[in-house]
C-alpha cells in the first residue's frame, strides 16, 4: 500500500515540521527544497501525495507542475497545493486540472493528515494508478 | 411717398443721382442737338422762300414786265389781269410747296393762303412788319410772319408800276406748322426716345442698386453668420494684417485679453502686452509669416481674468495669389484642464501602481509570515499533546494565541489592501449563495458559541456584486456577530427591496452598541471594548466590510437600541433588472423554511 508523500518547499521548517506531521502518521516523506529536486525525484520513481508549495525561487510550483506533465511524471501522482492568500495564479490556467486540491497555509495537523489520507485513499484505489 | 421713402433706403443715393444726371445731360444735349435742327430747318425755310420768290418774280415776268392797276385791277402786261389768277400761286405751290399770294395795294388779290374755313383769303389785309417793310419803307421783307393768326417763313418782295411806286406785293411763304410737322415728329421720337431710355437707365440704376443692397446684405449676413460662429467657439480666434495688427477676433479672445473689439481691432501686440512678451509675440509671428505651413506651440498665458492657463497657439500665414503673406489667423486652444486631466490620470496611474505594489508587497509578506507560520501552527498543538505540566501547557497556550494571531492579522490586512486596490466587477450574483459559502467557512466559530444563523434571503435573489468580495463580507459580519451575538444566540440575516436597492441587514442578540461606538465602530483597528482584550480579534473586520461596500456603491451602517440589546449592521446593494421584490424575513418562524440555514 502507498504511504508517500513528497512536501516541495524551500523553507526548511515547514518541510521538517511536514516531517514531523508525517512521522507521527506512518507516512513515508521525501522531501524536495525546489522545483528541480521534485523532478529530479519523480524521475527516480517517486508516485505519492505531492505537497506543493506555490511561491518558490526560479521554478515555482506551476513551473514545476507544468515540468512534470510535460515529462510525463504526473500519472499515479495527487498534487496538493499548499497557498498563502492572494498568490498569483495568473500561470494556472490549463494547470487546474492536475492540482487535486489546495491547503492554505498556515495548516493544522489534522488538516494536513486527512488530506493526505483521503487522497492516499484515492491514489490505493483498485481502478487508480498505483 | 412711401415708396420713394423705401426705395431711398434700399438704393444707394449716389447711384440714383448718377443715373438721374446721365439721362438729364442726355435730354440737354439731345435738346441742344434739336435746337440745331431747327435752327437749319428755319435756314433751309428761307432759303426756300428766296428760291420760291425769284420762281414767282420768273412766273410773273413770263407774263408781263410791269404792273400797274387800272379801274381796281391789277394788271401784269398789257392785259393779265391778276387779281382772282389763283392758278399763279398754285402753280408756285405745285413746284415749290410755297404759298403763294399777289397783293394789290395791301389787299390779297390772288392767294391760296386759306383762311379758317378753308377758303381763299382773298380780299384780306397785309399786316404787320411786313407791311411796314413793303408799303412803308418800300423794301423787300424775309422772316417770320403772322399770316391770319398763323406764322409763316414768309418773303415778300415789292410790286411797283412803271414810276417805281410800290402797288402792290408778291408773298411766298411756308406755314410754320406745316414746314416743321416733320421736325417736331422727330422731336417728339427723340423725346420719347430720351424719356425711355432715361427711364431705362434709371431702371438699371435702381435694380443694380437694388441687387447691390441685396448682395452686401447677404454679405452682412454671411459676415453676422461668420462671426457667430466664431464667438460660439470657446477657444480665442484672432487675425492680423501684414503689419501684425489685429483685424478681427471673436468674444473668447475678447474675454481671453480683457478688451473689446473696438479696442483690439488695429491695435498690435505691442499695444497689448509686456514688451518681452509682445516680442516674443510679434518673433513667433514673423516666423509664421517668413515660412510656409502651420505653426503649433505650448505656452502658457495669463488671462485678463488674471488666470495661469495652458495653452497652445495654432497659427497660419494668409498669403495673396503670388504667396506674399497678407496676415495671419491664429487659434488658441485651452488645454489647461486637458493638462489637469492628464496630471489627475498620471496621479491615478501612479497611485494604482502604488497600490499594486502594496498589494504585491503584501503579497510577499503575507506568504513569507505564513511560511514561517506553518511550522509553528503545526508543530505547537503536537507539542501540547505532549506535554502533560499545566505551567508549559500555558505557556504553549499563550504561543498557540500569539500565532493565531499574527496569522489573523495577516490575512485580515492583506484582505484589507486586497479589496482596496482595485474596483472588482460587477455581475449579478446570488445574494443567497455569497451567504451560504460564508456560513459554511464561518461554521465552526459559530458552533463554538452555540449561535444560531438564520439565512432568510430568497434563494433566486441576484444582486450586483463580486461574489468572492460578498462572501468576505458576509464572513466579516458573520465573525463578529459570533463574537458578540448572545451565548447560544441567534444570527438573522436578511434582505429587503428598497426602492431600486437591496438593504440587507445581519441582525444579532448581543451586546449592542452605544452611539460613539456605533461612530467609530467601522474605523480601522478600532475594537469594541470588551474585545481589547481579545487576541484573536484585529480590528479590521467592519473596516474591510465598509471597504466591500463601497466598491460595490453601497452604504453601510449599524444600528442599536443600545448597549445589550443586540446589533444589526445594515448594508445596500444594487439590484440586477428588475426583481420580484425580496421579502423581508426577519421573522423567527423563518427558521423552519427551506431557504432558511441553522446553525
Amino acid at each position: 500500500m502507498n504511504r508517500r508523500v513528497m512536501i516541495v518547499d524551500d523553507n526548511e521548517y515547514v518541510r521538517a515540521s511536514v516531517d514531523i506531521i508525517c512521522e507521527s502518521a506512518q507516512l513515508e516523506l521525501a522531501s524536495a527544497a525546489s522545483g528541480p529536486e521534485c523532478i529530479e525525484q519523480l524521475e527516480g520513481g517517486f508516485r505519492g501525495v505531492i505537497l506543493m508549495d506555490i511561491m518558490m525561487p526560479e521554478m515555482d510550483g506551476w513551473d514545476t507542475i507544468r515540468e512534470m506533465v510535460d515529462r510525463g511524471l504526473y500519472p499515479g501522482n495527487v498534487i496538493v497545493m499548499l497557498t498563502g492568500m492572494g498568490e498569483p495564479d495568473a500561470k494556472m490556467d490549463g494547470l487546474q486540472e492536475y492540482v487535486s486540491d489546495y491547503m492554505t497555509k498556515p495548516f493544522s495537523p489534522e488538516e494536513l493528515l486527512d488530506s493526505i489520507e483521503y487522497y492516499l485513499t484515492l491514489l490505493n484505489a483498485p481502478t487508480d494508478h498505483d | 411717398m412711401k415708396f420713394l421713402d423705401a426705395a431711398r433706403d434700399k438704393i444707394s443715393i449716389p447711384l440714383l443721382i448718377s443715373a438721374v444726371t446721365v439721362a438729364v445731360v442726355m435730354m440737354v444735349g439731345n435738346h441742344l442737338m434739336l435746337d440745331q435742327i431747327h435752327e437749319e430747318a428755319v435756314r433751309q425755310a428761307n432759303r426756300q422762300q428766296e428760291n420760291s420768290m425769284m420762281a414767282f418774280w420768273e412766273l410773273m415776268n413770263r407774263r408781263g414786265r410791269n404792273f400797274h392797276i387800272d379801274n381796281g385791277r391789277m394788271i401784269l402786261g398789257d392785259y393779265y389781269v391778276l387779281n382772282d389768277a389763283n392758278e399763279l400761286p398754285d402753280k408756285i405751290f405745285c413746284i415749290t410747296g410755297s404759298r403763294a399770294t399777289i397783293f394789290m395795294g395791301d389787299t390779297r388779290v390772288a392767294t391760296n393762303v386759306l383762311k379758317e374755313d378753308g377758303t381763299r383769303a382773298i380780299g384780306t389785309k397785309l399786316t404787320g412788319p411786313a407791311y411796314d417793310a413793303v408799303f412803308r419803307e418800300g423794301i423787300r421783307y424775309r422772316g417770320e410772319a403772322n399770316i391770319l393768326g398763323a406764322p409763316y417763313f414768309t418773303a415778300y418782295d415789292p410790286v411797283r408800276d412803271v414810276n417805281g411806286k410800290v402797288i402792290g406785293a408778291l408773298f411766298v411763304g411756308v406755314k410754320q406748322s406745316e414746314y416743321l410737322a416733320r421736325y417736331d415728329r422727330i422731336n417728339v421720337k427723340i423725346g420719347v426716345i430720351n424719356g425711355v431710355l432715361a427711364a431705362i437707365f434709371v431702371l438699371c440704376a435702381v435694380i443694380l442698386g437694388l441687387n447691390r443692397k441685396r448682395a452686401e446684405a447677404e454679405i452682412k449676413r454671411q459676415l453676422n453668420f461668420q462671426q457667430q460662429i466664431m464667438d460660439t467657439i470657446p477657444s480665442p480666434i484672432f487675425s492680423k494684417d501684414a503689419q501684425g495688427r489685429y483685424n478681427l477676433c471673436n468674444k473668447a479672445f475678447q474675454s481671453y485679453v480683457g478688451l473689446s473689439s473696438d479696442q483690439l481691432i488695429g491695435r498690435s501686440v505691442f499695444d497689448l502686452w509686456q514688451p518681452d512678451l509682445a516680442r516674443k509675440y510679434h518673433e513667433m509671428d514673423q516666423e509664421i509669416i517668413d515660412a510656409p505651413g502651420i505653426q503649433i506651440y505650448e505656452s502658457q498665458v495669463n488671462y485678463a481674468d488674471g488666470s495661469l492657463r495652458d495653452v497652445i497657439f495654432h497659427k497660419a500665414a494668409l498669403r495673396d495669389d503670388e504667396g506674399v503673406a497678407q496676415g495671419l489667423v491664429g487659434v488658441i486652444l485651452d488645454i489647461t484642464e486637458r493638462k489637469t486631466v492628464e496630471q489627475e490620470s498620471r496621479r491615478i496611474e501612479a497611485q494604482k501602481h502604488h497600490s499594486r505594489m502594496i498589494e504585491s508587497l503584501m503579497i510577499q509578506l503575507n506568504h513569507d509570515l505564513n511560511t514561517p507560520l506553518t511550522p509553528l501552527f503545526a508543530l505547537i498543538p503536537m507539542i501540547r499533546a505532549k506535554v502533560s505540566e499545566p505551567g508549559v501547557e500555558r505557556m504553549l497556550e499563550i504561543c498557540q494565541q500569539c500565532v493565531n494571531q499574527i496569522q489573523g492579522l495577516a490575512g485580515k490586512a492583506f484582505d484589507l489592501v486586497r479589496i482596496s486596490s482595485s474596483q472588482p466587477r460587477l455581475i449579478p450574483v446570488s445574494l443567497c449563495a455569497a451567504v451560504e459559502s460564508a456560513l459554511n467557512e464561518m461554521a465552526p466559530v459559530l458552533a463554538q458559541r452555540g449561535v444560531i444563523c438564520c439565512n432568510a434571503i430568497r434563494a433566486d435573489l441576484q444582486v450586483l456584486g463580486s461574489a468572492e468580495q460578498l462572501t468576505l463580507l458576509f464572513k466579516n459580519l458573520l465573525s463578529n456577530a459570533a463574537r458578540y451575538a448572545a451565548q447560544n444566540g441567534k444570527v438573522i440575516i436578511s434582505a429587503e427591496m428598497k426602492g431600486n436597492e437591496i438593504e440587507v441587514s445581519v441582525q444579532d442578540d448581543g451586546i449592542g452598541l452605544d452611539h460613539e461606538q456605533l461612530s467609530r465602530v467601522f474605523d480601522e483597528f478600532y475594537k469594541v471594548d470588551p474585545a481589547r482584550h481579545d487576541l484573536n480579534t484585529q480590528g479590521l473586520g467592519l473596516a474591510i466590510c465598509r471597504r466591500i461596500v463601497a466598491n460595490h456603491e453601497g452604504r453601510l451602517w449599524a444600528e442599536s437600541p443600545g448597549a445589550g440589546r443586540g446589533t444589526t449592521m445594515f448594508f445596500t446593494l444594487k439590484q440586477v433588472g428588475h426583481q420580484p421584490p425580496a421579502i423581508a424575513e426577519d421573522d423567527v418562524s423563518q427558521e423552519t423554511t427551506p431557504e432558511s440555514n441553522q446553525i
